[in-house]
This record gives C-alpha cells, sequence and structure tokens, in this order.
C-alpha cells in the first residue's frame, strides 16, 4: 500500500527531502540481504520492498516519526548495520528507518568500563576508540562491522570474546529507546538522570522486554542510544599492523599468546573446556572447526585451499580448542600459560606448535580477522552464503552433544559439512555452539537443502533437550514461535502480552518477534 | 471464614496462621513503614501450592505478600502486608533440589538460608556467593532476587547474578521458567539430557527473570531458582588496604576491577569493620576509634590447579597497584585481623545481625552508582547527618563494586535504639532528608523500597508507565504486593 | 583481446554482496580512529545504502533482473560516485576478489551510456572531447601552452626516449601550470631525453571510461599507443595520476599492447634521485602531509591479464583455475612520493590516518567534479579537515585533479593551508 501523500509529507517535514525516499532504485537496497534462503526462495532478494526509507538523526525525529506513523496507521522497521534477512521489512506497506545518520560514540567512561553509543557506530569503530583507554569491546558472531547498539540490543550469537567480557545482551546497561507511540524510555539508571551505568531498575528491569536471548529486531520500538559494557585491553593504544592488505596481522607484546590444542574427542575436549574454564584464565577460549585459520587467515579462496592441503595435519583435527591469553601482567600471563599447558597435558590432549611456518606468520593474521577484529565476511567468501543451526546458550554439555548430533545429521543432506564453533560465556557460566554451514546461495538445490536441514535441526534440538535453538534467519517469528512455545513454557503467549501492550497500534514491524495477540 | 477454608483446603489448616502474634508479627518489620495486619498467613509446602494460591487469589482478589526467609528481622518494608491481605511464607519450601558440581550451578527453593546452602555445596567443593555477612534467617533466593550485592565483583558479570533461571508462579496463576530452564520438555528432562538450566536470557526475545528480579514479589512469586556457585578456594590471603586518602582507595579499586584482581573486593568504614568483628556490642565503639577511617578489604584465593601461583601474581600485583596509588597492603590494623574478617564473611552474621549489634535498630539508605562519585555523596551524608545532631562515628559505609566495577551499590546504615522513640524519630527525619537528597545528586534507587519508590519512579515517568503497563499482563488483577513500587 | 568487463560478464557476481557494508568504511583492520574511518564519500553525504558500492551492486542487480528500471534517481546514484575504488579496497579485504565493486559499478556506467542514459553535464565534457580531444572544454589549439618557453623536444617533429604527457587538466589549468612545467624542467635538469606533443597532445580517455563513454576509451588508446610507438618512445612519463592510470592499467585493459614504459613523475624523480643525477641540498623546511591520489595508488596497480574459470572445489569453496590475480590496491605508486618527498632537506613528512590504498578521494573522479561540483568539493573538504588534524602546514599531492579540488576547497572556506605538488617541493630543493 503505497505512502498517503500526507504521511510522506509529514515524514519529509521531520527529516529533510534529502533524507527520506520512496523511490525503488533507493529502497530495494533494503531487501537485497543475506540469509534470505533461509526464509524465502530466492538467493538474495527478500520479497518485500520499503514503502519508504527515512533516515532520521536524532531521538527526538525518531520519536515525531513514530508519531506520525501513529496519526497515518504506518507500519515501520528501523535498520541499523543491516546484516540479516531480519533486517528487512516483513511485508507491504513498511517504511524503514535507516538509522545511519545516528553514528556518535557519546561516550567511553575509561573508569566504569562502559561506552555510550548511537545505532551506526560499528564495532571496530568503538574498539579502536576504546583501546585508546586500554578497553575492549564484545560483540556477537557478527563481528567488527556490526553495530554495537544492534549487537547488545537484538543480536544472538557467539563472540570470542565472551570468555572474559561476557555475553553481549547482558553486557547491555542503560537504553534510550523509543516506543511505537512515540514515548522515550530510558531505562534504569538513565532514565532518573543518575547516567548509563545500569539499565535495570528501579524495580523490575526492563531490559528483560527489551530482549532476551535474541532481541525483536525492531518488534517493539527503536532503540537510539544504549551503554556497553567494555573489558580490560591489555595490549598497547595502538597495537603495529604486520603484513599487508589484504591480510592484515596484529604485532602484539608478550603478554598476549595463542594456544591451540587437539583432543582425541568431543568428551575430552569436553572436560579440558571445563578446566581451562574453571581457571578462569584467557581473553578467548573457544571451539572451532578445523578449516577456520586456513579461512580467516587467507585473503582468498584460491589462498584458503592452498592453506588448507599445506598446513600441517594437527590444525586440521576437528576436536579443538583455541586459547588466547592476553595478561594484565607477566605474572598472570605465567600463570595462564602454566594451566593452559597442564589442563592440556592431564586430559589428554595435544598442544600444536605454532612457532614454526607457516603458522607463525598466520598466527598474527588469523587473531586479527577471527578474534580481535573478527570478518565473518570470509564465511560468505567461500561459498557465498552461509547458515547456522543448533547454538543453544547451555552447558557446554548440552553443546557438545548439539555437535556429536549436528555431524550425523547434515551428512544426509548435500551441504558438506557443519563446522561447530562457540565457547563458554562468563567462564563457562553458560555456553554456546553452533553448527554453521556454508553453502551457495545461487543454486535452488542448495537453498532448498539448507531450509530442510535447519527445520531437521529445529526438531532434533526439540527431541533430544539440546535448549533454545539460534535459528539463524531472525531468531523468532510468527511461524518459529509456533513451533517452540508450547515446549519452552509457553512463552509466546506472554510475548504476544508483551507485544500488545508495547505496540497497542501493532505499527512495529514484528515479523521477526512476534505478532500481537 | 470462607477465605480461610479455601486457604485451608489448598495448604492445610495445620498451615495457616491467624492467632494475633503471629498477624502482629507478619504486620511490621524494622523499617519506618507503618504496621499492616494481614488476615492469614499461609505457609504452602510445593510449588503446586502456591500456584493454587495464586489462581485463589487471582480469581477472589486477594492481596498476596510472598516471604521467603525462615525468620525476620526483616527491614525494607517489602514484607508488610497489604491490610487484610494474605502472606505467602514460602519458608517451608526449602529444599536443595541438585548441586551441579561441573556446571558450577545450585538448584533451591525459597526457604534456603545461607548456612543451609553453604554446608551443602562445601560437600561438592562449591560455596556460595556472600552479600555482606546475611543474617541467620536470610533467604539465599530473596537475597539474589532482590539484588543484594555480592561481595566478589569479578563473578558479578550482570545485575541479575547469581540468579540464572526460576521458576515463577504470575499473578495469573501461571507457572513459568525462565531462561534455559523453560524447556523444550520440563526440568527433569532437560537435566537429564546434560542442561545446566544457566543461561539466564530467554526463552526467545525477552528475559522473564529481569521482570522477577528487584519487583519485591510484584511480578511473580519464585518457586526456585538456580543459582551460580564458586569453587571453595583451597587457600585464601584477605588484606586489608589502607590509604590516607579516600580518593586514593577508590583509585586502587579501579585497578584492581579492570584487570579483576582479587576474589573479595569492597571498602568500608572502621565503623562497619568495628561492627562485624566484635565480640561485644560495647567494644564496637573503641575498636572503631583505633581504626583508620576507611578501609578496603581484599581477599585473594586460589582454587584446585596451582593455587600458590594464583595467589602469588595476584598478590604482587596488587601490591605493585598499591604503591602507585600510596596504599598499603596489611594483614592487620590496629589488631584487627583480616583472616578474622574473612571468617566472619563466609558465614552469616552469628546470633544477632550484625546491623543490629550496636543499638539494636538499623536503618540503612543503599543506591547504585559508580565508584568515583562515592566520595561525594560520603561527604553529603555526613554533613547532613551533623546537621541532624548523628554522630558521623555511629555511622556505617559499606560500598560495594558491582558487575565487575561498572557500577556500585553505596550503603549508609543509621544505628538506633528502637526502643528509644526520640532516637527513632530523629534518625527517621535524617533517613527521610538523605533519601531525598541523595536522588538530587543522582542516587540511583534500584532498589526502590518505602519512600524510595516514590522518589525513584517520580524521576522517570516513562518507565513508570511502562513498569505498570507490563505488571499489568503478568498480574492483571493486581494481586501480588500490591501498593509496593509504582503499582 | 579486450579483458573490459560487461554487467553481462559480471552478472555471476551480483548475487555476491553479502551485506557486510565494509564497503563504508576502510578496512577494518586498519581502522585508526571512528573519526577518519570510513571509506566513501557517496555514502557519507548522501546515506542511503543505495550510495555505496553494495548499494550500487544492488542497482546493477535490479536493472539485470527487471526488477529496476532506469530513472533520474537510478543515474543520481550511479553517478555520484568519484569511482575512488576504496569500497574495492575493502570490499575485497572480506570477500576477497569474489566480487568487483569497482568493476561492476564501471560497467554499470558503460551500460547506461549504452542505454542512452546520460548524464547532461557529461554529456556536454564528452562533446568537448569529441571535438577538441580534451576534457576540460577548451580549444585543442591551445593545448601545449603550458610550456611555453621550456626549451624541450616537439615530438610532432623529433624523436625522443622519454614522452612526458601533462595531460588535459594540466594542459589547460594555468593555475597549475607551474608544476606541469616543473616536472618537465626536472627531467631535463637530469639530463633525460625527453619530449612532449604540445598542442598534439591528446587525452588518455580514462575520465570518459569512467563516466561510461567506453569507446572514447579505446579510441585514445589506439591513439595514443600508435602515435608514441610511431616515435620510438621507450617510456612515456606524466604528472597526472589519472593518465598514469589509463596508460598503466586501462589501456592494457582493452587489450592494446602497451610496449612502453609507464612511469609517474614520482616515480621517475625516485629513480633519478637515487642514481644521483638530482641532488636535493636546498633546505625546505616545512610539516606536510601527503595525499595518495586513488588513480596513482589503490588503482595504480599494475594490471594483468587473466583467462581462467571459476569452479568449486569440495563442492563448495569458488576458486579461480588459473588463480586470478586480485587488485587490492596493494601494488599502487605510494613509496616512491615518499622516498622523494623525505629526501628533500628539512621536509617533515607526517602521515595522515586513511593512506595508501585506504586513502579517502580528493572528490573530483569519476566525473563527479563536471557533474555534481558541490559533493566534490565536499569530499575534498573532509580531507582538508584530516590533513589539518595532523598539524601540516600543507597538504602535497601527485595529481592536478586532486590539486585543483583542494586548492578550490580551501578557497571556499578561507583556510590556510597550502597545496602542492610534489614536484614543485622538489624543484625548491634544488
Amino acid at each position: 500500500m503505497a505512502l498517503s501523500r500526507d504521511a510522506y509529507r509529514a515524514l519529509e517535514a521531520i527529516v529533510g527531502p534529502e533524507n527520506i525516499s520512496e523511490d525503488p532504485a533507493i529502497t530495494l537496497g533494503y531487501s537485497y540481504m543475506n540469509f534470505v534462503p533461509l526464509l524465502y526462495e530466492s538467493p538474495r532478494l527478500a520479497p518485500f520492498l520499503p514503502e519508504a526509507v527515512v533516515l532520521p538523526g536524532s531521538t527526538k525525529e525518531v520519536s515525531d516519526i513514530m508519531k506520525v506513523c501513529g496519526r497515518h496507521k504506518v507500519r515501520f522497521k528501523a535498520f541499523s548495520l543491516g546484516w540479516n534477512v531480519a533486517a528487512t521489512v516483513g511485508g507491504e506497506g513498511v517504511i524503514l528507518l535507516d538509522l545511519r545518520r545516528m553514528d556518535r560514540i557519546i561516550d567511553i567512561d575509561e573508569k566504569n568500563m562502559y561506552a555510550v553509543v548511537e545505532p551506526w557506530v560499528r564495532m571496530a569503530e568503538l574498539e579502536v576508540e576504546a583501546e585508546k583507554l586500554g578497553l575492549a569491546v564484545q560483540v556477537i558472531g557478527a563481528g567488527a562491522g556490526c553495530s554495537v547498539l544492534a549487537s547488545s540490543t537484538s543480536g544472538w550469537g557467539y563472540g570470542t570474546k565472551g570468555t572474559s567480557i561476557g555475553h553481549n545482551c547482558r553486557n547491555l546497561l542503560g537504553v534510550e529507546w523509543v516506543l511505537p507511540t512515540g514515548e522515550i524510555v530510558r531505562t534504569g539508571s538513565v532514565g532518573t538522570g543518575a547516567g548509563w551505568f545500569t539499565g535495570d531498575g528501579p524495580g523490575p528491569s526492563l531490559r528483560g522486554v527489551i530482549r532476551g536471548w535474541s532481541g525483536a529486531l525492531s518488534g517493539h520500538g527503536v532503540f537510539t542510544k544504549c551503554a556497553t559494557k567494555l573489558g580490560h585491553w591489555p595490549g598497547p593504544a595502538y597495537p603495529e599492523r604486520t603484513h599487508e592488505l589484504p591480510s592484515i596481522g596484529m604485532s602484539l607484546p608478550q603478554n598476549f599468546k595463542l594456544y591451540i590444542a587437539n583432543w582425541p574427542d568431543w568428551d575430552t575436549l569436553a572436560d579440558a573446556f571445563y578446566k581451562l574454564n574453571e581457571c578462569e584464565i584467557g581473553m578467548s577460549v573457544w571451539a572451532t572447526p578445523p578449516a577456520t585459520i586456513a579461512l580467516f587467515a587467507s585473503g582468498t579462496n584460491n589462498e584458503a585451499l592452498q592453506l588448507m592441503t599445506s598446513l600441517p595435519p594437527e590444525i586440521t583435527n576437528p576436536f579443538q580448542l583455541q586459547i588466547f591469553l592476553a595478561g594484565s601482567s607477566m605474572g598472570q600471563f605465567k600463570y595462564e600459560e602454566r594451566v593452559v599447558r597442564d589442563v592440556v597435558a592431564e586430559t589428554g590432549g595435544q598442544l600444536v606448535p605454532l612457532d614454526e611456518e607457516p603458522l607463525k606468520s598466520l598466527v598474527p593474521i588469523y587473531l586479527m580477522y577471527f578474534v580481535l577484529t573478527p570478518t565473518m565476511t570470509r564465511a560468505f567468501r567461500i561459498g557465498g552464503e552461509f547458515s547456522t543451526t543448533f547454538g543453544a546458550a547451555e552447558s557446554w554439555d548440552i553443546s557438545i552433544k548439539s555437535a556429536k548430533l549436528g555431524t550425523e545429521l547434515i551428512s544426509k543432506w548435500p551441504l558438506g559439512q557443519v563446522a561447530f564453533w562457540g565457547g563458554g560465556y562468563q567462564r563457562n557460566q553458560f555456553a554456546h555452539f553452533e553448527g554453521a554451514f556454508m553453502y551457495d546461495h545461487t543454486d535452488p538445490e542448495q537453498r532448498k537443502a539448507t531450509r530442510g536441514f535447519s527445520d531437521e535441526v529445529l526438531n532434533a534440538v526439540i527431541d533430544n533437550k539440546l535448549g533454545f535453538p539460534i535459528i539463524s534467519a531472525g531468531a523468532v517469528s510468527e511461524e518459529v514461535n509456533k513451533t517452540l512455545s508450547s515446549t519452552y513454557s509457553n512463552y509466546a503467549l506472554w510475548l504476544k502480552k508483551i507485544k500488545k501492550t508495547i505496540d497497542p497500534e501493532n505499527l512495529a514491524d514484528g515479523t521477526f518477534y512476534v505478532e500481537p495477540e | 471464614m470462607a477465605q480461610k477454608e479455601e486457604l485451608s483446603k489448598i495448604v492445610g489448616s495445620k498451615n495457616i496462621l491467624d492467632d494475633p502474634d503471629s498477624l502482629e508479627q507478619y504486620s511490621k518489620d524494622m523499617s519506618f513503614i507503618e504496621p499492616r495486619k494481614p488476615s492469614y498467613i499461609t505457609k504452602p509446602r510445593s510449588s503446586n501450592q502456591v500456584q493454587k494460591l495464586v489462581k485463589l487469589a487471582s480469581e477472589e482478589l486477594i492481596p498476596l505478600t510472598p516471604v521467603s526467609s525462615p525468620g525476620g528481622p526483616r527491614f525494607h518494608g517489602d514484607t508488610i502486608p497489604y491490610p487484610g491481605g494474605v502472606v505467602v511464607d514460602l519458608s517451608n519450601i526449602d529444599r536443595i533440589l541438585r548441586v551441579d558440581r561441573r556446571n558450577k550451578t545450585v538448584h533451591i527453593e525459597p526457604g534456603v538460608t545461607f548456612e543451609q546452602l553453604r554446608s551443602e555445596l562445601r560437600k561438592s567443593g562449591l560455596k556460595p556467593f556472600m552479600p555482606l555477612m546475611p543474617r541467620q534467617t536470610k533467604s539465599v533466593l530473596t537475597s539474589y532476587l532482590e539484588r543484594d550485592p555480592i561481595l566478589s565483583p569479578r563473578h558479578h558479570w550482570d545485575t541479575l547474578d547469581p540468579i540464572y533461571t526460576v521458576e515463577v508462579i504470575y499473578g495469573t496463576g501461571d507457572a513459568f521458567r525462565t531462561g534455559s530452564a523453560a524447556g523444550p520438555g520440563n526440568t527433569e528432562e532437560l537435566i537429564t539430557a546434560g542442561a545446566s538450566l544457566s543461561a539466564p536470557m530467554g526463552p526467545g526475545p525477552t528475559d522473564y527473570v529481569r521482570l522477577i528480579q528487584g519487583a519485591q514479589g510484584t511480578m511473580g512469586i519464585v518457586t526456585w531458582a538456580v543459582c551460580a556457585c564458586c569453587l571453595l578456594p583451597t587457600i585464601q590471603r584477605p588484606y586489608f588496604v589502607t590509604s590516607a586518602e579516600m580518593e586514593s582507595l577508590i583509585e586502587y579499586m579501579y585497578a584492581l576491577l579492570r584487570r579483576r584482581l582479587g576474589d573479595e573486593l569492597f571498602l568500608i568504614n572502621n565503623f562497619v569493620l568495628a561492627n562485624a568483628v566484635a565480640d561485644k556490642p560495647e567494644d564496637i565503639k573503641s575498636i572503631a576509634t583505633d581504626l583508620p577511617p576507611w578501609i578496603v578489604f581484599l581477599n585473594i584465593a586460589g582454587y584446585e590447579k596451582f593455587p600458590e601461583e594464583r595467589v602469588a601474581y595476584q598478590e604482587e600485583d596488587a601490591t605493585e597497584f598499591a604503591k602507585q596509588h600510596k596504599c598499603k597492603l596489611l594483614h592487620s590494623v590496629n589488631g584487627v585481623s583480616s583472616s578474622e574478617l574473612l571468617k566472619r564473611l563466609e558465614e552469616p552474621s552469628k546470633d544477632v545481625y550484625w546491623k543490629l549489634r550496636f543499638k539494636g535498630g538499623c536503618e540503612a539508605i543503599f543506591f547504585l552508582t559508580t565508584l568515583n562519585k562515592v566520595p561525594e555523596f560520603i561527604d553529603y551524608v555526613y554533613k547532613t547527618a551533623v546537621s541532624y545532631g548523628y554522630a558521623t562515628t555511629e555511622l556505617g559505609v559499606y560500598v560495594q563494586p558491582i558487575v565487575q566495577g561498572t557500577s556500585c551499590h553505596l550503603e549508609f546504615d543509621l544505628m538506633y535504639n528502637p526502643e528509644d522513640v526520640r532516637e527513632r524519630e530523629k534518625v527517621k527525619r535524617l533517613y527521610l532528608h538523605l533519601s531525598e537528597g541523595l536522588a538530587k545528586l543522582e542516587a540511583f534507587y534500584t532498589r526502590p523500597y518505602g519512600a524510595w519508590s516514590n522518589i525513584a519512579y517520580g524521576r522517570d515517568a516513562q518507565t513508570t508507565m511502562l513498569l505498570r503497563k507490563i505488571k499489568n499482563i503478568f498480574d492483571p488483577n493486581d494481586i501480588l504486593n500490591p501498593g509496593k513500587l509504582c503499582f | 583481446m579486450s579483458n573490459v568487463n560487461t554487467l553481462e560478464s559480471l552478472s555471476f557476481q551480483l548475487e555476491r554482496c553479502c551485506r557486510c557494508s565494509n564497503c563504508k568504511n576502510v578496512p577494518l583492520a586498519l581502522l585508526k580512529s571512528q573519526e577518519f574511518g570510513r571509506a566513501c564519500p557517496s555514502i557519507e553525504k548522501h546515506n542511503f545504502h543505495a550510495y555505496s558500492a553494495g548499494g550500487r551492486i544492488v542497482l546493477a542487480y535490479g536493472l539485470t533482473v527487471g526488477k529496476l528500471d532506469y530513472s533520474d534517481s537510478f543515474l543520481d546514484i550511479v553517478y555520484r560516485c568519484q569511482l575512488d575504488g576504496a569500497c574495492d579496497v575493502s570490499c575485497k579485504t572480506g570477500m576477497g576478489g569474489m566480487l568487483e565493486p569497482l568493476e561492476i559499478m564501471r560497467a554499470l556506467r558503460v551500460k547506461c551510456v549504452e542505454d542512452g542514459q546520460l548524464l547532461p553535464q557529461h554529456m556536454v565534457v564528452i562533446d568537448g572531447l569529441r571535438k577538441e580531444d580534451n576534457m576540460m572544454q577548451q580549444l585543442k589549439t591551445e593545448r601545449g601552452k603550458w610550456a611555453e618557453g621550456l626549451d624541450v623536444k616537439d615530438l610532432t617533429k623529433e624523436k625522443a626516449e622519454v614522452a612526458y604527457h601533462a595531460g588535459c587538466r594540466y594542459s589547460f589549468d594555468e593555475e597549475l601550470w607551474p608544476a606541469a612545467r616543473a616536472g618537465l624542467t626536472l627531467l631535463k635538469y637530469a639530463g633525460v631525453d625527453v619530449g612532449i606533443m604540445g598542442k598534439e597532445e591528446a587525452c588518455c580517455g580514462g575520465r570518459a571510461y569512467e563516466i561510461g563513454y567506453l569507446g572514447e576509451l579505446v579510441k585514445y588508446a589506439d591513439h595514443n599507443i600508435e602515435t608514441w610507438t610511431a616515435r620510438g618512445v621507450q617510456t612515456v612519463v606524466t604528472p597526472c595520476s589519472d593518465c598514469y592510470h589509463s596508460f598503466k592499467v586501462l589501456f592494457p585493459m582493452t587489450g592494446k599492447k602497451v610496449d612502453f614504459e609507464v612511469l609517474h613523475i614520482t616515480q621517475y624523480l625516485d629513480r633519478l634521485i637515487k642514481e644521483g643525477k638530482i641532488k636535493l641540498t636546498k633546505e625546505v623546511p616545512m610539516m606536510v602531509t601527503y595525499h595518495d591520489p586513488c588513480h596513482l595508488g589503490r588503482l595504480g596497480e599494475a594490471y594483468q591479464a587473466w583467462e581462467g574459470v571459476e569452479t568449486k572445489m569440495l563442492g563448495l569453496m569458488i576458486i579461480t583455475e588459473p588463480e586470478k590475480p586480485v587488485r587490492f590496491g596493494v601494488k599502487g605508486v605510494y613509496d616512491e612520493p615518499r622516498r622523494v618527498l623525505n629526501s628533500i632537506p628539512g621536509l617533515n613528512l607526517v602521515e595522515m590516518e586513511r593512506i595508501k590504498e585506504y586513502a579517502w578521494c580528493c572528490g573530483a573522479g569519476g566525473g563527479v567534479i563536471d557533474a555534481y561540483p558541490d559533493f566534490s568539493l565536499w569530499t575534498a573538504l573532509k580531507r582538508i579537515e584530516e590533513a589539518k588534524a595532523t598539524g601540516a602546514e600543507a597538504l602535497v599531492t601527485a595529481c592536478p585533479w586532486c590539486a585543483r579540488n583542494f586548492k578550490d576547497a580551501i578557497e571556499e572556506i578561507g583556510d590556510r593551508i597550502k597545496v602542492y605538488d610534489v614536484v614543485e617541493l622538489v624543484q625548491q630543493a634544488i
């Protein structure tokens, strides 16, 4: 349904004519997206175009836009970097708010270790500024290019620094939230004017409504600012870069080191993982598929293939942990090194030597593109698309069960291998292990197989009690809610009520959240 | 009478109290809030009974006030019932259902106390995360749900910690399990499959448990929780850290927090330390007089693997930072040993709750802020106390960094003799004055008990309006602890 | 055989953009600050995704699959882009050449022109080119005036080993003549056997190609190669980065055989300084910062022809056989200008944050200076901000288009930072 001229003019009056467009040459760009084949039979185009794209420049403009939407019954969807089919509009007649103009780092509070950002601040941008103050940033697996705010308020997945800095959704502090009614809620200490340091209270926490394991994907309003907890960065303010494009390495001082170790099977690896995390060591401790170094330390697929066939065979062991140590002091570093060596030996593991070529040169690059400035684009480079499954946040033992099951299930599908990667959050208080696989999204057979495998996994997770699955396409949706809710405490019943309460006119596009009751 | 019969059908007549003494006991606490008598006190013995109670209350519009600790004294007014309402005393639901050593979790019911938990966890090489010397009768679950700060900021990753997942009965009478306890299937099935029930998020795009924590029982009644535990240390090195300047101590704490050095870490004044360690109440003042005004407590622990090395590097780093910030690491100060305090911290208060030892009464003001603002608040409180004729030498101060140092719990303990009416009135006036004044200085009442609820919610209309709407989802008939918070 | 890509030959790439938005920033691993971390002037100014490389790939895709048709907005998006290639560098750090945004955007422009979708602002320029062999809408007969008074070989009459090609901008922009003259004078000073074509010098065709007129590129490639070959030229040296790019990259790309060496003046000077044929002895006490021209830097990597196929390994991984060289921008001309500057006594060279293959564009390229002068100046102003942040007194470059745009921008805001070409500072040091 075309936007009424009155609505268009009202929106234009808020943002200015240069910041609104309904031209298909503009709007089509917001429907071309990755992960599309998981939901729609198309390699890249989601079926719906936004009715118009609006570029607000401030919280007030967002609030005014919401009021216009309310008056004219126009549905809306908020969009920051937009790197998932869940960022596209879910139906006809939805306007899209591209928050690109809101890209400030409002503050980095060095002492209290948090940053306040607007939607279009990318992880790499915050990280480079935070490192100058000795701080580090944690986001989800989407990595260095993703929006810090989207990761904190809405995104889901595993980020390597979760071991030591915590989980993106739990690092969320104060939030500025524009409701679909146009009201502006500032959660926790922000609302009372005390600062951004907590998003909880007074009393019950509205953070609980803002997001859970996943977020609402604009299904209940627009976030215009958020604060996120940061971690300690015990390295230089700007670590020296080595090598050259396409693969830059990071030269780090002697209190940093990567260890890679292999185990004979999943179970011994699991025991080692528990022990390492109990000792509370490492900036990151994670498990990753054997090809990861070849993939992330290479600049092209040709180079990746060469590496895969030429790297020492120990690197391709599937039961592998990677441990990245970053000691705040040499004393800490040496202690952690000792722990690593001891746990590996104790649990029947084997350390992979990394101090000889070709691995010696690859490690700084690998750290850059996988741990410190994670570049998930390289996962898309392989075949064009990738998807992910399992990935419940639960115990590491559940994660291992997922890995065993996933490896078995995918063998029946023409999709290659499933590559499990993930680790523990908060020193393994809970873990996350997702089964990722790459595929050619331009091949209709592969698209079909991807959807089929994903559906099979969804049912397998329920049947085998493997937690709440990651559902890479868009977290939940009405269809997913119908499948899952009754077996997960009927959560959708409450979710629908929450939606109806916050968005009585159902103006926020809840395609990837919930439809109201 | 009809109501009593209905209640009896659910919990059994032996588990209903309505004698005058019991009603009197549950009508009040040590806060300044006026007593209100319930009609009945019920003592359910299972989640099933709790659910039935809530369903009945929802149908018949009976206000319910949940209480979990198996005894007082209580302090915040949150358990004072609605007049003529029904108290749901969960203290008989007091089992430790499961200890999971591998995932360091424990599954507990509401009536479990810290000592009970501590004793059980020891057998598995674990210990609970402790708040500051809780009373013997304090419910662990209540402590965590009410956001009592734990002593170890490095293990406090998020406001929710150490709570992971809960089973809650909403005001509609519906039962719900949060986080990874939600499913698929029931908890027995999940545990058999290897689940730890330790992921607080969800299910799906809502953190239901966050709406319960801090809610003073207004959103739902929790019937069990899975909580985090800590490894039992094999060695511990407790220290006092002193300095001529409080600001130096704060900078020192920042240095440690950033690097996650040490386990238990907090700042107290001499009066709190004296209250904690004195054998006799009459010794408190003299002990306090001999102590430096501000003391940081730092405990460095070693666990199973290379405990000595773990402690050694942290001691070295902590000592180095102490030098940089003109602080001293000491094992004792003027006859008070850090080991002695550590011992007190590992257990609930022996006999009398530590806050009541000095004069028998205490009104605490606490809120969240950031460490760097603490001196400003202390300055204000001290000046105001003096203006009220309140001796600052009898004022306790406790600063507990939380969420790994991103903020802190700042607490002022006003001691008074509850039998002395004039003193009680004076402290009440001081308490109310300070509560308002601190808010103006940007104190954040994350736990808005009593007078603080008007102050906190009065400063944030939008949050208040939305919370009321959310409350209406989970308790549409407003039966759960009505009159608390902004409801 | 021509290796110029068409939209059709690139159609298989149009579904490969994974929407990572890396094209909007410098390679994230090289980010030094948020303030100077963006790469693409177009989306920085216009904000809609369509104005990024990723967005233009969607445009090309939409056109190809029938979801979009030409419109004023369509052309506006296509042409509000300097084709500076920063997006291409950033994209390839993640996608490894599976996707070539710059190639796609150029091919899209060629298609627009082929389909008669022309920007009036560009039509005027192309008209002038066709009539007068230059992109400046000036008379051909006036070309060569910049060299008046310089005693140099006339290549229309005699042979020389080295041809000095000034380029259209230098030929007709009088304010910039000192730099053009300086380059030539330095070569002569060093004893190089150099000549010029004077008023017979013709456009390199590069800018015309960038605005979609492929035919013009082919025509001028043919003409220039033939002309120099006939005159026994061994080396073509130019002070213009655009021309350098045309000769070094575009001419071979069109399938022409280029038998002479192509050098930018900074490369030649570097060589001459190393050989001791130019000695820099006079102090030039100044703090300067160097701007890498896009066409000399990331776009100036030598062209390597490739014929091969894409194939799948392990049922999934797309590789090229034989291995296709990927232009990451790393092998552009970066070191030589810097070495030359560092050879100048007393000169203090400080770097901006965005340099080399991830430098911010001056704003002039891709036809933008003609079609969207405001946007062109806006882009230049951003670079000037970055230059001033270094504390430098002067912004040095190696391209007349950059110099012109910077000078215009500085005049617009009344700033005091100076603009020099490398050759001008070298001349001061002799």
